[in-house]
Formats: structure tokens, sequence, C-alpha cells
């Protein structure tokens, strides 16, 4: 053990500043390596860049009548199946993204979600353009008929 | 924390989806970007053998450090960790769970509380008899009462790890974990698998 004077404790003091620093390097030097912290809409944005339909459908909006092609797994056989009727509205949230389109068949009315960038739909046809002046077209519930159709969109 | 093969520390991002052989999934993005090893315990010098791993550095210094046990500390080291946590299928997550405050017993406990109408007054959400009267003339230790709810440590145990992003350092759990968005939560390779 060391004599308890004045230089050895500076000399004590001295040596552990130095560990001290030398660790802080080494934590330095390792977290130089790494990457750079993650946010999630950036872990969004690259999940959207590995399965994205955007460019792969023709630009359809709200109110217009499009034919959505559902690849439709049965065993292992694949088929596509059509679903026709109105968009009805879009809820945006990046790779989240998802549309809903309504259609009456025999007298029943069927709102579908589909995910936007779902793998599982083949394509998506235009039929027919509406024009609408809402964003979301919840107004079409409970109407039938001629009630239900839109003006065309010029 | 104990593991068996490997343990990370970091930070809960948030949830979202994504397409798991052909599925659409929720999962919760953990991310542990900057979880670096600072120190061991030893055999010899601490009793126990363990990892001193640290997270979210401002400067040098961790604002999160937890111990993790595992057999080889050494695996922090180089990299190691990642090809580890690639053979991982579940984890359990650890996670301070959402404070909700001094709860009644619907909330703390699921009673059923009372009906809402057939003449039910002020008689909703209550917990009703605690005991009886001549016997045991006193209410039981442990009875189930209204209190202090959440802000503890809670574990999810065998949740599916969907991918291992080693090179931006994500995990991809499939499902929700406990705690809000961006708190600290510990992840390991399940127990029951």
């Amino acid at each position: 053990m060391a004599e308890n004077t004045k230089a050895n404790k500076l000399e004590l003091k001295q040596k552990r500043a130095e560990a001290r620093k030398a660790r802080e390097e080494a934590i330095a030097a390792k977290l130089a390596a790494l990457p750079k912290k993650n946010r999630l809409d950036e872990v969004e944005k690259a999940l959207l860049a590995e399965q994205n339909n955007t460019d792969k459908f023709p630009v359809f909006n709200v109110g217009d009548t499009v034919r959505v092609h559902v690849k439709i797994k049965e065993g292992d056989k694949e088929r596509i199946q059509p679903y026709e009727g109105v968009v009805m509205m879009f809820q945006n949230a990046g790779p989240r993204r998802s549309f809903t389109v309504r259609r009456v068949s025999y007298g029943v009315a069927i709102e579908r979600v589909f995910p936007f960038h779902s793998p599982y739909i083949a394509k998506v046809e235009v039929v027919r353009r509406g024009r609408v002046r809402r964003a979301k077209l919840t107004y079409l519930r409970g109407r039938f008929g001629r009630s239900a159709v839109l003006e065309e969109k010029v | 924390m104990k593991a068996k093969k490997v343990g990370i520390i970091g930070r809960k991002l948030g949830m979202t989806q994504m397409y798991v052989d052909g599925q659409l999934v929720g999962v919760t993005v953990v991310d542990f970007s900057d979880m670096i090893l600072i120190g061991t315990r030893t055999q010899d010098r601490d009793g126990y053998v363990a990892a001193i791993l640290g997270y979210d550095f401002k400067g040098v210094e961790p604002r999160y450090i937890r111990e993790v046990r595992l057999e080889n500390p050494a695996i922090y080291e180089d990299g190691q960790f990642l090809q580890a946590l690639q053979d991982v299928k579940y984890v359990d997550v650890f996670g301070v769970m959402k404070g909700r405050g001094f709860a009644g017993v619907m909330k703390r406990h699921g009673f059923h509380g009372g009906p809402a109408s057939h003449g039910a007054k002020h008689w909703h959400r209550r917990p009703g008899s605690i005991g009886g009267h001549t016997f045991p003339a006193k209410v039981w230790k442990g009875k189930k009462m209204p209190g202090h709810y959440g802000n503890t440590t809670v574990a999810v145990l065998h949740q599916q790890l969907v991918r291992v992003d080693a090179e931006k350092r994500l995990l991809f759990v499939k499902g929700a974990i406990p705690g809000a968005r961006n708190s600290y939560v510990m992840v390991r390779d399940s127990v029951k698998e």
C-alpha cells in the first residue's frame, strides 16, 4: 500500500483519469461503428419499399368504380376473383394504406377493405370515374339503386 | 435478465404491419442501434457471469444500462450476437407497462361490476361484498381491491420473432409488447423454445 501522501494521491488521481479516458475512448470507438438511431417512420418507409403497389395500379380515386382482381389461394391452387364496386374511401397510413370498395350484390351491400400494398391484389381496373365532393363517401351507406349512382366525371 | 443464448436491450419504437409468408401481421419494432457491451461480471470477481449492456448513448454515457446473465458475454464484442439472433425464432420481452394510476376493480382485476340499468343506483363499477359477517368477520388478506395499477415490469413470453435486421439493428416481434412507445425493453430468446 502506497503512503497516503499528497504526491501519491495526485498520482492515483491521474491514473484514474487516464483509465477513465481510455474507457470513454473505447466506448466512443464502438459507438462510431454503429448504425444511426432508427425512427419508426423510416422503418415504415423501408417496409413500403419492399412491397409497393403504387406503380402497379392506375390512378383511381374516391367515387370511381373499380374492378379489383384478388388472388385467392385454395390449397396449392391460385385463382383470381374480380370484385367490382365503388371506392368509398382511402385510409392513408404509409405502408398500411387501405381502400374500401362498396358493392351491392343480390340486394346486400358489401364493403370490403383492401390493403393497398397487398401482394394479393393482381390488378385494379378503373371501370367508371365518378364526380364526388367528399373524401369519404359514407353517405352511400343505406342507399341502393339509382340514389347510389354517382355522376360521371367528364 | 437471464438469457439462454442472447439478450438485447433496446427501445420499443411502435407498431406497424408487414407481410410474413404472404400474411399481413401486426409487429412491434424494437430498436437496438447503439447497444454495446460496457462491462462484464466474472465468476471470480462478482460470483456470477453477466454482460453489462448500455443503450441510448448521450455522448459516452448510456441512459439505459442492464445486465444480461448468459454463459458467454464475449459474443457482444464482435457482432457474434447478431449471428445468434438469426437463429432465434421466439423471444420473451420485458418492459414497464403503462401506468394506470389508482384503478378500480373492473380495470385492475377484471371484475364484472354491476348492472347498467334495472334500477341499479350508483352500483355500476363497485366490487361487491368483500367478505362474510359472522365468519370470518374480517377481510381476508390479499382480497382484490382497488389500488395502484400498472407501471410495473411485465414480461411477454414466447412472441414470434418475425425478422432481425442486423444492418439497421432492428427486431420485428409479432404482436404487442409491454410499455409505451419509446420506452426501454429487454428481449431474450424464449425460455419456452
